[in-house]
């Protein structure tokens, strides 16, 4: 009998070691457990108040509540589709569809991290490229100027389509994947029946030491969930970390090669879009000014599609980030696309007239 | 992988299962192998060709010192050395060395571009070239014979629990253990298991509870000196759980397979000196560099002034080997002055005197030394020093509300009452056991701090 245990949780466990490795089941499971409308025992914990919630399990509903979906429409005057158009971004911008934008002939989603976003220019059209990040990522994402292979042309080579096409090319790095302890997490241990004990935890620490779990911040009003990178006082994500004249030197640098190299590669304009943390706008005081130092740097030539004016003068922040969540929500995106079909008009007036 | 990971929970669990599972020593070398190549690729796959390259040559050089004599054998050993040395030069100390003399060569020739490596320091690199240099001089000094079977030689460098931050192993306990077939046994297995829960308890409970307050003293300015000397002095628990709670996941990993490491820690904190402080913290480094650099150098022998002399050389390279940063350098050479300088309280008189005086006169002075230990720079470390000793003031607020101010205190408490009056891991009733382990499992899980917390040696 011991025998026959000792191998079911060898089995098991190397299951789950190699499963851990494995995007494709992940996100499998993750479609099996139909995460907002699964309540059963085996369902994912998934709570739709905001991701922050998730993670922290502070479920307190009335303080961070879910926003409302929002409906996109066509912009009003997109009578010129002379636009070719390709953003670079991350997760605040993959839910907004092509019809959100004013002048598009074409649009182009790569999200970055995840995702390659690769381009053939069509020279009878405009071709714009967006590049946008969360303030909190500049740095990691910018750092080893890994952009120029995850964005870049798409290849004519047979060989290297092959390539690309070859789903089953595998290399022992698989074995390593960076994200196995959030994989195993989720398919040992994200199921409702779970919850409870995670909840007491949750709750324990919050009621007793006034803090959230794991890498999740209660704001200091507390009406906001913040992630605890983004407000610690020396850290890469952090909009807290005191911003040295190297620093800012080096990311006006680093945007400027890259508005070169895309500019050389054929695109007509390249932006960059920088969204503020939530802790930038909503708990100012200890900001380090990234985004506005680095737009008013004047030895930075690529264009900035900057929401943070707006956001940082808007009556009330509040309504521009969802509270239990590390994104903006509707009105933060809104604001964003206002400013984006207002420089997308301009463009495909530029392409008309040349 | 950390150990504090469901990874590695899953990890062990297979390869331990595993490995009771196969009937012959020769299986489970390959398993214990093979489960430590996984190990160590799963931080950065790469480095794996550097350690095998450097297990290779170590391998060769200990058969050859062995079969060699005289200026040959001692050119085996040298070139052995040189080899290891080179590489942690390289991987470790190369950039620090270029931002040291770049103040100096820079303003002189203005246009040349200093040679910075773009790379990651390998984890665990400082360990597992001690351990295998400690092979290869014990090989040449006639007290290990070469290990003719490379896998059992790889093994002893790359074995799992102690890989990435030790012990750092010498070649005497080990290499017979791992020819060894070892039966299973309940007992191991429970004091295994008791104590790599007691050290997960002491990192995720203490360890990174401790941090908070620590991190908190270290990133704010404006403090009061209470404030400061509390963070700092929840530093000194925090780093203590911290690689010590490492060690006991290391020791008991190994238990578990009947594997017995040597102990790296024995209750620091209530040395009464800063020698009695160092026979009893990271034995295994203190006691490599005794029998590596302080007798090579003529240890005692040649004089009280010459011994001062190898001390403070013995604590200024341990203070390197920590890191390529002024500060470590710096808490190194403090520790060293303080050793030359400060009678031994071990002695009788001084426990006459007064044990406890004395032993917190020591703990404040190995606190403060952390100070530099934990700085990112040396002026930074300054500053914090000079605001521990200035009463004028400032905010006393430590990070922590004052539950949990109290409930850290009261596990430093814990931690000591344990470690001082209950040593042994091994509990014999099984109800007890089980009863134990429960009781860990959700204090750990209740009261832990989760999160990305890396172990603080891992980055040495």
């Amino acid at each position: 009998m011991k025998q026959i245990l000792a191998w079911i949780f060898i089995v098991f466990g190397i299951l789950v070691l190699a499963g851990g490795t494995s995007n494709g089941l992940y996100d499998m499971v993750y479609k099996l457990k139909s995460h907002e409308q699964n309540t059963s025992w085996w369902g994912e914990h998934y709570t739709p108040n905001g991701d922050l919630v998730n993670m922290s399990y502070l479920d307190d509903i009335q303080t961070f509540n879910s926003p409302k979906d929002y409906k996109f429409t066509t912009p009003a005057d997109t009578g010129n589709k002379n636009i070719d158009l390709y953003v670079w971004g991350d997760s605040y911008l993959e839910d907004v569809p092509s019809k959100a934008f004013a002048h598009i002939n074409s649009y182009h989603f790569g999200r970055n991290y995840y995702a390659e976003l690769h381009y053939k220019l069509n020279k009878n059209k405009r071709n714009i490229l967006i590049i946008e990040s969360a303030e909190r990522f500049v740095r990691p994402y910018f750092i080893y100027r890994t952009i120029y292979q995850k964005v870049s042309k798409l290849s004519e080579s047979p060989n290297l389509k092959a390539k690309a096409n070859d789903t089953t090319h595998w290399d022992i790095t698989h074995l390593f994947n960076d994200h196995i302890n959030q994989n195993i997490e989720f398919l040992a241990f994200n199921y409702n029946f779970l919850n409870a004990p995670r909840r007491w935890k949750a709750d324990m620490t919050y009621t007793l030491f006034h803090r959230a779990s794991g890498g999740v911040v209660v704001s200091e009003n507390g009406q906001n969930l913040f992630i605890k990178e983004t407000i610690l006082p020396k850290h890469g994500y952090s909009c807290y970390e005191t911003l040295e004249p190297n620093i800012v030197h080096w990311y006006v640098n680093e945007f400027d090669s890259i508005y070169n190299h895309y500019k050389a590669e054929g695109f007509d304009e390249v932006y960059l879009s920088i969204i503020p943390n939530p802790a930038s706008i909503l708990q100012s005081a200890r900001y380090n000014d990234l985004i506005p130092t680095i737009a008013s740097d004047t030895s930075l030539y690529m264009p900035m599609i900057n929401v943070y004016p707006q956001f940082k003068h808007d009556s009330s922040p509040r309504r521009l980030y969802r509270s239990g969540d590390s994104h903006w929500n509707n009105n933060g995106m809104q604001i964003w696309l206002q400013i984006v079909n207002e420089v997308l008009r301009e463009e495909s007036i530029k392409g008309s007239t040349h | 992988m950390l150990f504090n990971s469901l990874q590695f929970l899953f990890f062990f669990l297979v390869v331990t299962l595993l490995y009771y599972r196969m009937p012959y020593q020769k299986q489970r070398i390959w398993l214990l192998l093979i489960a430590s190549c996984y190990f160590y690729m799963s931080f950065v796959p790469k480095y794996l060709l550097i350690l095998a390259g450097t297990i290779i040559i170590d391998y060769i050089a200990g058969i050859l010192i062995s079969n060699s004599t005289g200026k040959q054998r001692k050119g085996w050993l040298t070139l052995s050395i040189v080899v290891n040395a080179g590489i942690l030069i390289y991987f470790k100390y190369f950039n620090f060395l270029l931002d040291t003399i770049a103040p100096a060569v820079t303003p002189l020739f203005p246009y040349i571009k200093l040679p910075y490596l773009d790379i990651l320091l390998p984890i665990g690199l400082s360990f597992h070239t001690f351990q295998a240099m400690s092979y290869t001089i014990e090989v040449y000094r006639g007290k290990q014979a070469p290990e003719t079977n490379f896998v059992v030689y790889a093994l002893y460098v790359m074995f799992y629990p102690q890989l990435v931050a030790g012990p750092i192993e010498r070649p005497q306990n080990i290499l017979p253990q791992l020819h060894e077939h070892k039966a299973y046994n309940w007992d191991n297995v429970k004091e295994g298991f008791a104590r790599m829960l007691w050290g997960f308890f002491k990192k995720v409970v203490i360890a990174d509870r401790l941090a908070i307050a620590a991190d908190y003293a270290h990133n704010h300015t404006g403090l009061s000196a209470w404030a400061l000397w509390v963070g700092a002095m929840f530093y000194s628990f925090q780093i203590y759980c911290d690689f010590s709670g490492y060690s006991d996941i290391a020791l008991g990993a190994a238990k578990v397979m009947g594997i017995t490491l040597m102990e790296n820690f024995k209750q620091p904190y209530i040395s009464k000196s800063i020698t009695e402080f160092w026979t009893r913290w990271h034995i295994s480094l203190s006691s490599w560099f005794r029998d590596y650099v302080y007798i090579p150098l003529g240890g005692s022998k040649r004089g009280e002034a010459r011994r001062k002399i190898n001390v403070f050389i013995v604590f200024l390279l341990s203070g390197i080997w920590h890191g390529a940063n002024f500060t470590f350098i710096i808490w190194g050479a403090l520790h060293g002055i303080l050793v030359t300088l400060l009678p031994n309280r071990k002695s009788r008189k001084a426990k006459m005197v007064s044990g406890i005086f004395f032993t917190i006169i020591n703990f404040l002075a190995v606190t403060v030394c952390w100070v530099f230990f934990r700085a990112h720079t040396v002026a930074y470390a300054f500053d914090f020093v000079k605001g521990m000793f200035t009463f004028n003031g400032g905010v006393s607020y430590f990070g922590l509300n004052t539950y949990e101010l109290i409930l850290s205190t009261a596990l430093v408490a814990i931690l000591m009452v344990r470690e001082y009056k209950y040593r042994r891991h091994l509990i014999r009733s099984n109800t007890r056991f089980f009863a134990f382990c429960g009781l860990m499992m959700a204090v750990c899980y209740f009261l832990g701090v989760f999160g990305e917390n890396q172990f603080i040696y891992f980055q040495f």
